[in-house]
């Protein structure tokens, strides 16, 4: 059962559509990734998602109940983008709030917050004042409001942004064990290396429309596409592939031979040892998430799972 | 608790801004000067020589060569009481003047100088009417540029010290002559001018300044998200902050209006409760206030648009409260000259009264309507003036400062001002829900 579901989702501000009817699905458990340009309608997605936002038409579900509900807050954890977390709070003063307003008893709150504030490696400034805070620290400390009352699912908007390498590591590895511990993730990001490592599927919104849906492998596939290498000082028969009526061009040390649709890449393997060239390297390529986005953002994209 | 953690992150944001300590410092100091503030009851000695000192300067000051001097002498106590009221009274009031002449004309004519037994007995009826059982009569044979007239008396109408004529001293040690008056009157000063006429305005003042920010705070980018994304209604989460406020307000009108009640009671020995409800009616106009900021901090989301219109709406409802009054006063007055002039005739149609003021009559009538409609501000402030003055003074007192006029009820003042508070709020609260974001 998806514990996220929008139909047709829309949303207009005045005449600018920010959404146009954006259906996606996430199953529990998953780590979600939404990438797109400023502007695509991600932050939009998720505010409605959680109710701070009214969506203008279509539907949209968390955990089974219309998105918004505050029920369905109590089971939902949330670190906005470009958030201003009130200076007056110390980072335990903050986390004690928040996790109060979501009913964590007071002793469990004693209990959490020092080893929360431990987990997202802030627990020197544990009592000193937000406004006194480094830029990654308040969004380690934003990572920790948002997952301290062990909620079902937990959305994060640039959850890296600001945070030096190694912290992205971190937090990495963090939304790994999270999980593992059967919570999902919803996550917006611009930094699509990171999502390509984390996401078990991603999402592609583009001026407000889905136009790629699916596994990172589903997305960065290319199929037909291969690359390979011969032995040194041999030399591909390009006439003979072409004969064959397969694509050629030479790639660095190697070739790239892009297959007709249907075929296999068996008839070039079997030329190569009929001709008695030693074939040294062989691979499917596969696009980096990257290009894939990068041929979204150029237009190419179709709105459609996997494709 | 939810609202317990609400009520603490107001707290937060209240102390983190320094203002709330500040305020509570300048609640200790002010009381601090209430406390600065003692009662001496005057001896009879005293007052006699305090008047009679003016009267001289004053006498000198006009620069006549060889101007007569005042005094008094051989004051005693005679029955030995141990507080003034309660005294028997035996004096000498001394009029010296170096020109045997001028001391008679003084004593012959009608001068208001104390030189002759009549013009000893006026001035101790005017001001001394409390003592009973007076004699006055003139001493002979003493020089003739001296006139001494011995004042006996047996007894005073003062029941009780509040009633006698007190010296402030302020700071704990400056006299402040020019403030005698009797205990409860000083008191009643005390409370009605220095707490209720300029504390509390401070206090309000401040209280709105401080409490302007929660709203737009809360609103602010990047801040409303986290805010909103929990588990509680938004309606739920304004109200909240709203409380938080009027709490802030409440704790800071307890403490001063507390702490000067609790002072004056040890320095003057008044304790007079009707002064405690200062705190509940202070904590009512300033929630009518407050619901106006919350509004304005709603739908601007600035705390300086919040705070100028709140105090623009605290001066407009003085205003119109003030001007009603007076026209109502002016009405009253019109009413019983118009009574005392017709007597026992029937009234005679003299057609419709003139408008107050100069004021055109759609003015008067708009303004009786706006006071009617509108929070009762100006009638809660009449309410603590009232309530401060029958906590000290004495009936015959209050109706001589006119506090005894009809007002409308408690329940009419409450219970508009409650309906407009719920009006703003929830205005509030409906523009909060509704906004996107």
């Amino acid at each position: 059962m998806a514990v996220i579901e929008t139909q047709n989702l829309r949303k207009d501000y005045g005449r600018l559509a920010a959404l146009k009817g954006v259906s996606l699905a996430v199953e529990r458990g998953q780590v979600y990734g939404l990438l797109g340009q400023n502007g695509a309608g991600k932050t939009t997605l998720i505010k409605i998602l959680l109710g701070i936002t009214r969506p203008t038409g279509g539907g949209a579900k968390l955990l089974g109940e219309p998105a918004g509900r505050v029920e369905v807050r109590r089971r939902v954890g949330y670190l906005p983008e470009d958030h201003q977390f009130p200076g007056y709070h110390t980072g335990y003063s903050l986390l004690d709030f928040s996790a109060a307003m979501y009913g964590v008893p007071r002793a469990d709150r004693r209990r959490l917050i020092p080893e929360m504030l431990s987990l997202v490696r802030i627990a020197s400034a544990t009592h000193k004042k937000i406004k006194g805070y480094s830029k990654g620290m308040k969004q380690r400390l934003g990572i920790a409001q948002a997952i301290l009352h062990n909620p079902e699912v937990i959305f994060l908007d640039e959850p890296t942004d600001g945070v030096d390498p190694v912290g992205r590591r971190e937090i990495r590895e963090l939304m790994t064990r999270l999980r593992e511990k059967g919570h999902t993730v919803f996550l917006n990001s611009h930094l699509l290396g990171e999502v390509e490592q984390v996401c078990d599927r991603v999402a592609i919104l583009r001026d407000g429309e889905l136009v790629r849906e699916g596994t990172v492998a589903d997305l960065t596939e290319r199929k037909g596409r291969y690359e390979l290498r011969l032995a040194p000082g041999e030399v591909l028969p390009e006439a003979g592939v072409r004969e064959l009526g397969f694509e050629v061009a030479k790639a660095g040390d190697g070739w790239q031979v892009t297959l007709p649709a249907g075929a296999t890449v068996d008839p070039v393997v079997r030329l190569l040892a009929a001709a008695g060239l030693r074939l040294r390297h062989l691979v499917e390529r596969r696009a980096s998430l990257e290009d894939v986005f990068m041929a979204v953002a150029a237009g190419e994209g179709k709105a459609g799972a996997g494709r | 608790m939810k609202f317990l953690t609400v009520l603490k992150d107001s707290y937060r944001e209240a102390v983190d801004g320094k203002v709330f300590q500040a305020m509570v410092v300048l609640a200790g100091l002010f009381i601090l000067f209430v406390a600065s503030i003692s009662y001496r009851p005057l001896t009879l000695e005293d007052g006699l020589a305090r008047k009679f000192g003016v009267l001289n300067y004053l006498l000198k000051a006009g620069g006549q060569a060889g101007a007569p001097q005042l005094a008094v002498e051989n004051y005693r106590v005679t029955n030995g009481a141990a507080v003034p009221w309660e005294g028997d009274y035996e004096l000498d009031v001394v009029v010296t003047c170096p020109d045997p002449k001028v001391l008679d004309e003084l004593r012959k004519g009608n001068s208001p100088l104390p030189a002759s037994a009549p013009a000893v007995e006026a001035l101790l009826a005017d001001d001394y009417y409390f003592l009973t059982n007076r004699t006055v009569t003139e001493v002979k044979g003493g020089p003739p540029t001296e006139a001494r007239i011995r004042v006996t008396t047996r007894g005073t109408t003062v029941a009780e010290g509040t009633a006698w004529l007190h010296e402030p001293t302020i700071l704990f040690s400056v006299p402040a002559p020019i403030f005698i008056d009797t205990l409860r009157t000083s008191v009643y000063k005390v409370e009605k001018y220095l707490v209720n006429e300029v504390g509390s305005r401070v206090l309000l003042l401040v209280g709105i300044v401080v409490t302007a920010g929660f709203v737009p705070n809360l609103l602010r980018k990047g801040t409303l998200d986290l805010y909103v994304v929990k588990p509680i209604g938004r309606s739920e989460l304004l109200v909240y902050k709203y409380v938080g406020g009027l709490l802030f307000v409440f704790l800071l009108t307890t403490l001063t209006v507390g702490g000067v009640w609790v002072v004056i009671g040890l320095r003057a020995g008044v304790w007079a409760p009707a002064f405690l409800l200062l705190i509940p009616i202070l904590t009512l106009y300033f929630a009518i206030v407050y619901a106006v900021s919350v509004l304005i901090g709603v739908l601007t989301r600035s705390a300086l648009v919040a705070i100028l219109l709140a105090l623009l709406a605290w001066g407009l409802l003085f205003l119109a409260g003030y001007l009603n009054e007076k026209i109502r006063t002016v009405r009253q007055a019109e009413a019983k000259v118009r009574q005392a002039l017709a007597g026992d005739r029937p009234p005679a149609d003299a057609g419709p009264p003139p408008s107050a003021f100069g004021l055109p009559p759609w003015v008067e009538t708009g303004l009786h309507g706006l006071t009617t409609v509108l929070p009762r501000g100006f009638d809660l402030d009449t309410q603590a003036s009232r309530a401060i003055a029958r906590g000290v003074l004495t009936a015959q007192e209050v109706e001589k400062e006119r506090l005894n006029d009809p007002l409308p009820s408690w329940a009419e003042t409450v219970g508009v001002s409650v309906a407009w508070i719920a009006l703003l709020l929830g205005l509030a609260c409906w523009r909060f829900r509704t906004r996107d974001g």
